[in-house]
C-alpha cells in the first residue's frame, strides 16, 4: 500500500537554525492530516517542503511511492492554500481560480466548466468578476480554496488558512472545510498553531516542536494520552503536577509531589526519577468541600471565567495551578476567593516521564510557572 | 548560509549586476577621476601631475567662492521649503481625495509634460510674466498697486527662486504621493483632531519628503542655467565650476565639485537617515 | 467639514497646476506672434515663428538627436531599472549598500558629473560624440525607475509567486504571469519619467554631448537672443506630447481600466 506522503529523514536548516530536525512520518490517501505545533516548530517549514518551495538538507520526500524530492514545485501534484490568501490583485476571481487550469493548458471550454463549478462549491460564484480588493478576509480565503481545489490536486496543503479571520469566521470556514474533505476525499494537509482547529477537522494530528515530531497520532489519542508534558500542554488544556519516583517495584510505583504522594500501577521508574503527572480540566472535580475522587486537594479559587456554555475554575492548591471545567453557568457556592476543593479519580491521571521530544528547559519552566 | 539562500543571493547579484557595473564604470570612476585632478596642480590649458592641496587652499579661503557657495545653498534651501509647502497639499489631494487610478495619473502626466518641454524655455517662457512689460507688471499697473514698472519680478534672486520651483515641483509632488499613498485609510479615521491627523501625516510621510527634499535641494545645488537666465546678476556654485572648465582649470573646477559632492552626500546620508527612507520599500 | 476641504484641495490643485502651466500658455501664445516681442501685448497671430524654428537645421537636427538619445536611454534605463527591481523583490547581503550608490547617480551635481565624465573620457581618448552622452542619462534615469519600482511593488510578492508555482506554473510563467504584470505600472512610469529626464537634460550633458541635443542647443541660442522662435518650439513639444498622450491613453483605455489598482 502506497501512502500519499512518506517523508524520510527530512531535515533543513535556516543559517544555523534547524527547522526541521530530521523528520519522518506517513500521510495517508484521503486523510485529513494536521501539522500543529508553536511558532518556529517547524510545521510551516515541512509544509512548504512537501510543495516544494523549500529544499531539504537531506532526506527523501515521495509522493504516491514516487521520489519527488527534487522535483520542482509546479510539477508536483500538490496545491496550497495560503494564510494570506495571496490572490493576485491583478486578476479577477474567475482568472485567479482559473489560473492553474491555464498553467496546464486546458481547453477554454473545461475552464469554464470548472471554474463555475468550483466557484459554485464555495458560493463565491456571484463575485466572479470582482477583484480581490473588493473581497472580505472570508471571501478571499474562499475564492483561494476554490482556486486550489479547481486543478483536483492529489494533495492540498493548507497553510494556517483561518489565521487572518475573526473566530466566527473561522469556525464557519472550519466546518466547510471539513465538509468538502468529506465529499472531495482529497488528502489535506493541514497547519496550524491553533490546536482547537486540529482538534476539529484532523483524522491524525502531528505535533511539532523545535523541528522535531513529538506525537504523531489519531487526534483523540494525541488528546487523551499524551506521550510528554509538551504535547499534554499543547493539545488542550492541562494540569500538570511535578513529582519524584519514590519508590517502584512490584507493579506499584509511588510519587512524591509538593500535593502529596500517589500511587500508580505498571510501569517502571528509577528512583529519584522526575515525572509529571497529568490529566485534563474537565476530569477535575470541584466542590465548595470535600470533592470525591481518590485525590482531593484544598485550595483557592484564584480565576473563573465563563462563555456561559463553559465555566472554568483555576484553584490554587498550594502554589500550583489546578484547572477544572464544568459545562454551564459558574455555580452560585463557588466565587472568587472561595476556599474550595478539588479532587481527581485515579484512573484518569496520566504519568508522564518525559518533557519533551526536544528537551528544551522551556517546557519544565512553563509547567511550574502557568 | 544553506546552499538554497546562496543561490537566490546570486540570483539577486546577477539582476542587479547590469546596473552595478554601469554605475561603478560611468558613474564612481568619472568622480574619482575629478577627485584626483583636484588634487593636482594648474597650469594653463591643462595640469600637471604634481599633487597639490593649492586648490582646495583657494576653495576655501577665496571670498568669491564662499560666498557663492552660501548664496546657492541658501537658493536650494528657499526653494526646497517652498516646492515642499506648495507640494504637499497637492500630493494629499491625490492621494486622498481623488478615487479614480485615471484620474491620479492623468493629473501626474498632466503636471509632467511641462518637463518635456527643455529647461532653458521653461525659464524663457517666464519673462512674459515676470519682465518690466510683463503681464505681472501690467496687471498691477492697471489696479493702480505700483507707479512704475517692478523690476524685482526678473532677473532676481525671487525670480530665480520662483522659476526652480516652478521647475522642480514635480519632483516633490511624486514621493510624495508615493508616500501617501502607502498610508493605511484606517488611520486617518482614528485621528480625530486637526493636530494628530497633522502629526500622523507628517510623520508617516517622512521618507516620501525625504527623497523629494534631497532631489529638490541638490538639483538646485547644482543649476546653473536658471540663475544665468533668470536670476540676474547673481552667480551660482554650478556657474563657478562651469567657468572654470570653460577657462581649462580643471584642478579647480574638480575642488569646488569635489566639494559640492561632499555636502551632497552629506545631506544624502543625513536626510535618509533622518527621514527613515528606507520605510517606502516596505 | 470634509467635503469643504475637498473642495479647497482641488482649487488649490488647479492653483498650482496654473501655476506650473502658466508660463507654458504665455509661451504657446507667443510661439504665434507676428512680431518678435515675447511680452505683451501680443502683436497678432503668425506663423512665422514655426516655419523659422522648423527650417532651422541646427534646431531640427538637435531634436532629432534629442529624441533619438530618449528613447534609446529610455530603453536601456528600463531594462536595467527593470532587472534591478526583480533583485530587490527579497532582501540579500549588499542590497542597501547597491542601492544608496545607485542612488548617488541621481544626487550628484550635474556639473561635478559632466566635468568627470569628461575627464573619464578625455583619459580613455574616447571622442566626444552624441552617444558620449548616453551614460550620462542612464545614471540619472536608472534611480529614478528603482525608486519607483521598489516603492510601489506589493510586500506579497514572493507569496504571489509561490502561490503561482502551486499552481502549476513553471519560473518563466511566474515571471510572465505574475511578476511582470504587477510590476508594470511601476516600469511604464519609470520608463516615463527616463524619457522625460532624458529628452530635457541640460546640466549633465554638457561637457559630453557633442553635437549639442536640443536642450543644448536651445541654451546656446538663448545666450545671443530670446525670441519666439524657441517658443515655437516649446510649444510643438507640448502639442505633440498632448496628443500622443490623448491617443495613448485611448488606445489603452482598456488596459487601463484592466489594470486600475
Amino acid at each position: 500500500m502506497t501512502h500519499a506522503v512518506e517523508v524520510d529523514g527530512v531535515s533543513k536548516k535556516f543559517g544555523s537554525l534547524a527547522a526541521v530536525n530530521n523528520v519522518s512520518f506517513n500521510i495517508e490517501s484521503g486523510e485529513f492530516f494536521c501539522l500543529i505545533g508553536p511558532s518556529g516548530s517547524g510545521k510551516t517549514t515541512t509544509l512548504r517542503l512537501l510543495a516544494g518551495l523549500v529544499q531539504p538538507d537531506s532526506g527523501r520526500i515521495l509522493i504516491h511511492g514516487d521520489d519527488y524530492t527534487h522535483v520542482p514545485t509546479f510539477k508536483r501534484p500538490i496545491s496550497m492554500v495560503f494564510q494570506t490568501w495571496a490572490l493576485f490583485p491583478h486578476l479577477t476571481v474567475f482568472d485567479n481560480v482559473a489560473f492553474g487550469l491555464r498553467m496546464r493548458n486546458a481547453p477554454r471550454q473545461t475552464i469554464q466548466e470548472e471554474v463555475r463549478k468550483t466557484l459554485e462549491l464555495v458560493r463565491m460564484s456571484e463575485y466572479a468578476n470582482r477583484k480581490p480588493r473588493e473581497l472580505s478576509g472570508g471571501q478571499q480565503q474562499r475564492v483561494g480554496i476554490a482556486r486550489a481545489l479547481v486543478v483536483r490536486p492529489d494533495i492540498i496543503l493548507l497553510d494556517e488558512p483561518l489565521g487572518n479571520l475573526d473566530f466566527k469566521l473561522q469556525l464557519q470556514l472550519q466546518e466547510e472545510l471539513s465538509q468538502m474533505h468529506r465529499q472531495l476525499r482529497i488528502t489535506f494537509v493541514y497547519v496550524t498553531h491553533d490546536q482547537r482547529q486540529a482538534m476539529a477537522l484532523g483524522e491524525r494530528v502531528c505535533v511539532m516542536n523545535n523541528g522535531n515530531i513529538e506525537q504523531l497520532d489519531e487526534t483523540a489519542m494525541v488528546y487523551s494520552k499524551p506521550s510528554n508534558v509538551f504535547v499534554a500542554r499543547f493539545v488542550g488544556e492541562s494540569n500538570i503536577v511535578e513529582g519524584s519516583v519514590k519508590s517502584s517495584g512490584g507493579g506499584k510505583n509511588t510519587v512524591e509531589t509538593v500535593l502529596g504522594s500517589f500511587v500508580f500501577d505498571g510501569g517502571s521508574f528509577q528512583r529519584e526519577q522526575r515525572v509529571w503527572l497529568f490529566w485534563r480540566p474537565e476530569n477535575t472535580l470541584i466542590a465548595s468541600e470535600s470533592a470525591s475522587g481518590d485525590y482531593a486537594f484544598e485550595g483557592v479559587v484564584s480565576a473563573i471565567e465563563t462563555s456561559g456554555q463553559v465555566t472554568q475554575y483555576v484553584v490554587d492548591v498550594g502554589g500550583i495551578p489546578i484547572r477544572a471545567v464544568k459545562t454551564g453557568l459558574p455555580d452560585p457556592e463557588i466565587g472568587e476567593k472561595a476556599k474550595v476543593s478539588v479532587g481527581v479519580k485515579r484512573d484518569q491521571i496520566l504519568l508522564l516521564d518525559t518533557p519533551s521530544v526536544s528537551e528544551t528547559g522551556q517546557v519544565e519552566r512553563a509547567v511550574l510557572g502557568a | 548560509m544553506s546552499s538554497e539562500q546562496g543561490s537566490k543571493n546570486l540570483g539577486s547579484y546577477l539582476l542587479v549586476a547590469p546596473t552595478l557595473v554601469v554605475v561603478v564604470v560611468f558613474l564612481v570612476l568619472p568622480l574619482l577621476l575629478v577627485l584626483r585632478v583636484s588634487f593636482l596642480h594648474h597650469v594653463p590649458l591643462g595640469y600637471t601631475n604634481q599633487p597639490t592641496l593649492e586648490n582646495y587652499g583657494f576653495v576655501f579661503t577665496n571670498e568669491g567662492v564662499r560666498n557663492t557657495l552660501a548664496f546657492t545653498l541658501e537658493t536650494a534651501s528657499i526653494v526646497t521649503a517652498v516646492s515642499l509647502l506648495l507640494a504637499y497639499p497637492v500630493a494629499y489631494f491625490l492621494a486622498r481625495k481623488v478615487k479614480s487610478f485615471t484620474l491620479k495619473t492623468g493629473f501626474l502626466v498632466f503636471l509632467l509634460i511641462p518637463f518635456w518641454i527643455d529647461f532653458t524655455t521653461r525659464s524663457l517662457a517666464w519673462i512674459p510674466w515676470l519682465g518690466t512689460q510683463g503681464i505681472i507688471n501690467d496687471a498691477l499697473l492697471a489696479i493702480g498697486a505700483i507707479n512704475q514698472p517692478a523690476t524685482i519680478f526678473l532677473y532676481s534672486s525671487f525670480a530665480m527662486d520662483l522659476v526652480m520651483v516652478q521647475a522642480y515641483t514635480l519632483f516633490m509632488v511624486a514621493p510624495l504621493f508615493i508616500s501617501m499613498s502607502k498610508i493605511d485609510p484606517i488611520l486617518y479615521e482614528a485621528a480625530q483632531t486637526l493636530r494628530t491627523f497633522l502629526h500622523i501625516n507628517l510623520r508617516l510621510t517622512l521618507p516620501g519628503m525625504g527623497i523629494g527634499c534631497v532631489f529638490v535641494f541638490l538639483s538646485s545645488l547644482a543649476d546653473f542655467a536658471t540663475p544665468k537666465l533668470i536670476g540676474g546678476l547673481v552667480t551660482s556654485i554650478g556657474e563657478l565650476i562651469k567657468d572654470n572648465v570653460t577657462f581649462i582649470n580643471l584642478p579647480n573646477a574638480s575642488a569646488i565639485s569635489a566639494l559640492v559632492v561632499v555636502i551632497a552626500l552629506a545631506v544624502l546620508v543625513l536626510t535618509f537617515r533622518l527621514t527613515h527612507v528606507e520605510q517606502i520599500f516596505e | 467639514m470634509a467635503d469643504i476641504s475637498k473642495y479647497a484641495l482641488v482649487v488649490y490643485a488647479g492653483a498650482i497646476g496654473g501655476f506650473v502651466y502658466a508660463p507654458i500658455s504665455t509661451m504657446v501664445l507667443f510661439s504665434f506672434n507676428s512680431s518678435s516681442r515675447t511680452v505683451p501685448p501680443f502683436d497678432g497671430p503668425s506663423l512665422n515663428w514655426y516655419n523659422a524654428a522648423l527650417g532651422s537645421a541646427g534646431i531640427v537636427d538637435a531634436f532629432t538627436r534629442s529624441l533619438v538619445l530618449g528613447v534609446v536611454t529610455t530603453a536601456l534605463a528600463t531594462a536595467l531599472f527593470t532587472l534591478a527591481g526583480l533583485a530587490y523583490r527579497r532582501s540579500f547581503r549588499g542590497g542597501s549598500f547597491f542601492f544608496y550608490l545607485i542612488a548617488v547617480g541621481i544626487i550628484m551635481p550635474g556639473i561635478t558629473y559632466s566635468l568627470g565624465l569628461e575627464l573619464f573620457y578625455g583619459n580613455l581618448g574616447i571622442p566626444i560624440s552624441l552617444w558620449t552622452a548616453l551614460p550620462a542619462h542612464l545614471i540619472w534615469t536608472i534611480p529614478w525607475g528603482l525608486i519607483l519600482v521598489r516603492a510601489t511593488i506589493d510586500p506579497n510578492m514572493l507569496v504571489y509567486e509561490d502561490a503561482a508555482r502551486t499552481l502549476g506554473a513553471s519560473e518563466a510563467k511566474v515571471m510572465r504571469h505574475v511578476t511582470l504584470p504587477l510590476f508594470l505600472p511601476a516600469i511604464i512610469g519609470g520608463a516615463l519619467f527616463a524619457f522625460t529626464l532624458s529628452f530635457t537634460d541640460l546640466v549633465r550633458s554638457i561637457f559630453v554631448t557633442f553635437p549639442d541635443t536640443l536642450p543644448l542647443e536651445i541654451y546656446s541660442l538663448s545666450q545671443l537672443r530670446v525670441a519666439p522662435d524657441i517658443f515655437a518650439v516649446g510649444s510643438m513639444i507640448v502639442i505633440v506630447s498632448i496628443g500622443l498622450l490623448l491617443l495613448a491613453s485611448y488606445f489603452l483605455r482598456g488596459t487601463l481600466r484592466r489594470l486600475s489598482l
